[in-house]
């Protein structure tokens, strides 16, 4: 990068705030070869519209980042360009807890957040993985959820409205503090999920739910993979969970090595209630009547359990690293899926575990080689991606780079999809700056990522 | 201009029976449920996507104006073609396609109507959860187009809560599909989150793929009276500071409760500033609590006489009532205006007490409907079309209705939409750029600016 744009950028920012070191930049990478060219640190909304401005006329691209705990997820390795860490934008402009709303800046952490939202019982349901370090902003931009997205949905539920800075350098307003609200596009739920393709959340007002009388969770042993998948689906149909997760005996065994050690061996259900007191008590004792060997646990116990259930990747992934892969059926082939796809995974003798968001039909399918080596389980992903579409769903790779399953997928919604993806892209960001490395456009803007 | 070689392009595509140019045909369809009106040129009946997008192309190549029309129920003006042109009209895709009830998901055809639906799949104990007011005549492509609520929002929330996918032909006439009954886990936009409440812009939907939820077990229903509106508004915030979250909670004034009680001889409380019906709903054990709970914050904010529904007819008659509201509001005046203006939760007091004062101010009968619990507004301005001077009085306190609202950090509109009815104000709430933006959004979908023109975002000269 020109040091006269660097200049220019330590005008905007203050020097501090304009990071050209070699550390700095790694840390804000997503490969050993591909690094941003500079990191900024804006501490205002007008000081990343003017950084917006000035990568616009100089045509950098730009891309947003908050912890970066996500990041692999949706961003390609991109050489060159900046980075914009909005940790530094980490304040609650108002916390209005009798609206049960809080506007804040979008680098603030979770668990800052939720520590301030407890003063007044009121929290706001999103646990993405690392529910204290991940930033606000990130989790919009991530599409975050966690297994609570059965009873309450992800991140997008959770949003009212949002300041946005496009990368024309104009800052926008989306929605409002208002549950009902119907005076623009929904912009707000737009923006969740877009990866920072579109532009820059720098403020979010949240919708928070008050903390719950009571939450249980009841943890469900069975030895054969096949009992555990019948109780989760009556679970779902006869009762309310708000969280229900369904581990074969592989990532059992992770949970085990992550720390929580249930006695008994095999699959495991794991579903939570939450709510009035009568409500959850009589929801628990329905299980319990059900499955006698249900385990109720509540406070530290349950987290314990749901610390463990965070770590599942981490843990099976090791330092080695691993190839997540993400499927979604409908509920009522989920039995077919998981089932089929567990011999799949025997059958190609390499070490893989299967953990689902069962009543979402979201199964994670972890995989024990490092994404680099992605060649060396294509062909087991392949016949699992038929599976999942002969049965009328799809799979996606998580966390490699190669966007052709992704691509087929968006395609077959039509042959004018590519276009109009391109037109609306071209609406918010007329230049195309706006992180030209996130997976959610990057199939559209550049056809050749695709076979990357 | 619709000329004869285009309505012979029409005929081609959807058969002479339905196209209708006759001159009560076309006075037939100038109007929704709003005050705006314009003429079309020409009406079409359509019965599935093809023609649709037949109809769009010819439009295109022609620069002919649009404009989708479901049951026309409209109340800011989204189905009334100002520019003339082409209306179609969807009352036909009427299909309920396909109920899937394990996977709780239906498919439906745009022209069927909210009320249809339901129906359609209490059988099997599920709920399609969003339910306008408006249920028995408005169709699924009409709540999907104006991102419609309903009695349950506060707790089961909106139409676009509930709607995961459609299949949409865009303004150049190609078909897309949009989402799908699955869960989204592949790296692409929600797109979904642009065409619900798109008031007819962006696409025409020829299905829609809907979210059912399980009916809810039980419910208990709670009837509240107070003295003053505000004192209603004020128990409302207390309510959900409780950790409650009803399922409905509804507020009327003593205008609507004398309105309804004059037309059903229910036993409303006539005396009453102010009522709230208010209902929780969920699992059965617990419920009792709730509803005990509720009825101590109503006592303690200064209701008057609180009242448990002790049956299935005690619930079904506050019911009625509820919905009955608009209409006999109706039998008051030749006309009324029905806004939807929108305020953070613990602002409902202020901006009730604005409203009584507007109405004093400007001489206008007003009677006040709300859906409480999130703030959502429905003041009815009761007067006469035909008295030019009481017309300039109601758009008057429409203005400052607005003006307040957004000044108390709410919005124009909480369910009904932007359309044509509310367009002047969009200055109020956006800056020049915020409307500039949402302009471009809007030509992306539509570069030839055919679909639904003119409507929702105001045209960029006007707005600078
Ligand atoms: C008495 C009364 C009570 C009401 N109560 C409520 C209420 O409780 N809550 C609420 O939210 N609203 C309410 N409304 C407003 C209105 O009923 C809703 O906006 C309803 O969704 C409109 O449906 P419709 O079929 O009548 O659509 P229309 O009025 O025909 O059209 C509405 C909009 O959707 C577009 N559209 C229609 N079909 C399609 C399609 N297939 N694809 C894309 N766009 C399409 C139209 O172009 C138009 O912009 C009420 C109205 C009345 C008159």
């Amino acid at each position: 990068m020109r040091q006269e744009i660097i200049h220019k950028l330590e005008q905007i920012l203050g020097s501090g705030n304009c990071q050209v070191d070699q550390d700095i930049r790694r840390r804000h990478s997503l490969s050993k070869t591909a690094m941003p060219d500079a990191v900024v640190y804006p501490e205002n909304s007008q000081q990343v519209a003017a950084v917006l401005k000035l990568a616009g006329e100089e045509g950098i691209p730009v891309v947003p980042w908050g912890a970066g705990t996500m990041a692999r997820r949706g961003l390609l390795p991109l050489a060159g360009g900046l980075i914009i860490n909005l940790t530094r934008m980490n304040k609650v402009v108002e916390y209005d807890y009798e609206n049960m709303t809080a506007y804040v800046e979008a680098g603030i952490s979770l668990g800052e957040l939720q520590k301030i939202l407890r003063t007044h019982n009121l929290y706001w349901p999103v646990e993405p993985v690392e529910p204290d370090t991940c930033t606000v902003g990130g989790c919009i931009a991530a599409g975050a959820s966690g297994p609570s997205k059965l009873g309450y949905g992800d991140v997008k539920f959770h949003i009212l409205g949002l300041e946005v800075v496009l990368p024309t350098g104009e800052i926008i307003h989306t929605g409002g503090k208002t549950v009902k609200n119907v005076q623009d596009y929904d912009n707000t739920r737009f923006l969740a999920g877009s990866w920072g393709s579109l532009g820059i959340i720098t403020r979010a007002m949240l919708k928070l739910r008050p903390v719950p009388e009571k939450e249980t969770t009841v943890f469900l042993p069975f030895k054969q993979l096949a009992e555990a998948i019948a109780a989760a689906r009556a679970i779902r149909n006869e009762t309310l969970p708000v969280a229900l997760e369904l581990l074969d005996g592989a990532a059992m065994a992770v949970l085990n090595r992550a720390g929580w050690k249930p006695a008994a061996e095999g699959s495991g259900v794991l579903v939570v209630y939450n709510g009035f007191r009568e409500q959850v008590d009589s929801q628990v004792d329905y299980v319990k009547k059900h499955y006698p060997a249900a385990t109720v646990m509540e406070e530290e116990a349950a987290a314990a359990a749901w610390q463990a259930r965070r770590q599942l990747f981490p843990v099976f992934a090791g330092e080695s690293g691993a190839v997540m892969a993400s499927a979604a059926v409908p509920f009522t082939a989920m039995e077919e899926f998981l089932t089929r796809a567990r011999d799949e995974l025997d059958r190609s003798g390499k070490e893989a575990a299967l953990a689902s968001h069962f009543g979402n039909c979201h199964v994670h399918i972890l995989l024990g080689e490092a994404p680099e080596a992605y060649d060396g389980v294509q062909e087991t992903i392949n016949r699992l991606a038929t599976l999942a579409g002969d049965l009328g769903g799809l799979l996606v790779v998580d966390n490699i780079d190669d966007l052709a399953l992704t691509r087929r997928w968006v395609e077959a919604r039509g042959k004018a999809i590519m276009e109009l993806l391109s037109r609306i892209k071209a609406a918010f960001d007329p230049r195309g700056i706006m992180a030209p490395n996130s997976k959610v456009l990057a199939y559209v803007i550049d056809n050749s990522r695709a076979a990357s | 201009m619709v000329d004869q070689a285009t309505l012979n392009e029409l005929v081609k595509i959807v058969g002479r029976e339905n196209v209708l140019t006759s001159k009560v045909s076309l006075n037939t369809y100038m109007y929704d449920a709003s005050l705006v009106y314009g003429q079309p040129e020409v009406i079409v009946y359509v019965q599935n996507a093809q023609q649709i997008s037949a109809i769009l192309k010819l439009a295109g190549s022609k620069k002919i104006p649009v404009t989708p029309r479901g049951g026309g129920t409209c109340l800011s003006g989204g189905a009334v073609p100002q520019r003339g042109g082409i209306v179609i009209v969807m009352t036909r895709m009427n299909r309920i396609l396909e109920i899937d009830p394990e996977n709780r998901i239906a498919v439906v055809e745009p022209g069927v109507t909210n009320m249809e639906l339901q129906k359609a799949v209490a059988p099997y104990g599920l709920v399609y959860m969003p339910d306008p007011a408006s249920q028995k005549v408005s169709t699924m492509g009409g709540n999907l187009g104006e991102n419609s609520g309903g009695m349950r929002g506060i707790k089961y929330g909106l139409t676009k809560d509930h709607i995961i996918g459609m299949e949409l032909v865009l303004s150049n006439g190609e078909i897309v599909q949009i989402g799908g009954k699955l869960e989204p886990i592949a790296q692409e936009l929600n797109l979904n989150a642009l065409i619900i409440g798109s008031e007819g812009n962006l696409g025409i939907a020829t299905k829609i793929i809907c979210k059912l939820t399980p009916a809810p077990r039980a419910n208990r229903t709670v009837l509240a009276s107070y003295k003053t509106l505000e004192d209603a508004g004020t128990t409302v915030s207390a309510i959900i500071a409780h950790g409650i979250i009803p399922c409905t909670l509804e507020l009327m004034d003593n205008k609507i409760i004398n309105a309804v009680e004059d037309w059903l001889h229910i036993g409303l409380p006539v005396d009453a500033g102010a009522i709230l019906l208010i209902e929780v709903d969920g699992w059965d054990a617990g419920l009792d609590r709730q509803a005990q709970q509720i009825m101590q914050i109503c006592r303690e904010n200064g209701a008057t006489d609180v009242k448990l529904a002790q049956n299935a007819r005690e619930r079904d008659n506050l019911w009625l009532a509820r919905r009955s509201a608009i209409g006999a509001i109706g039998r008051l005046a030749p006309n009324y205006d029905m806004e939807d203006a929108t305020v953070p939760r613990t602002k409902l007091p202020e901006i009730l007490k604005e409203v009584n004062r507007l109405s004093q101010e400007y001489n206008l009968a007003i009677g006040m409907l709300a859906h409480a619990g999130d703030g959502n507004l429905h003041p009815l301005v009761l007067f006469d079309e035909r008295n030019k001077e009481q017309m300039e009085r109601v758009e008057k306190v429409r203005a400052a209705l607005f003006r307040k609202a957004l000044d108390l950090g709410g919005t124009l509109s909480g369910e009904h939409g932007i359309g044509l009815a509310k367009l002047e104000f969009m200055r109020w709430a956006f800056n020049p750029e915020e409307l500039q933006f949402l302009r471009r959004e809007r030509l992306a979908f539509d570069p030839g600016e055919i679909l639904n023109a003119g409507k929702t975002v105001p045209d960029t000269d006007t707005a600078a």
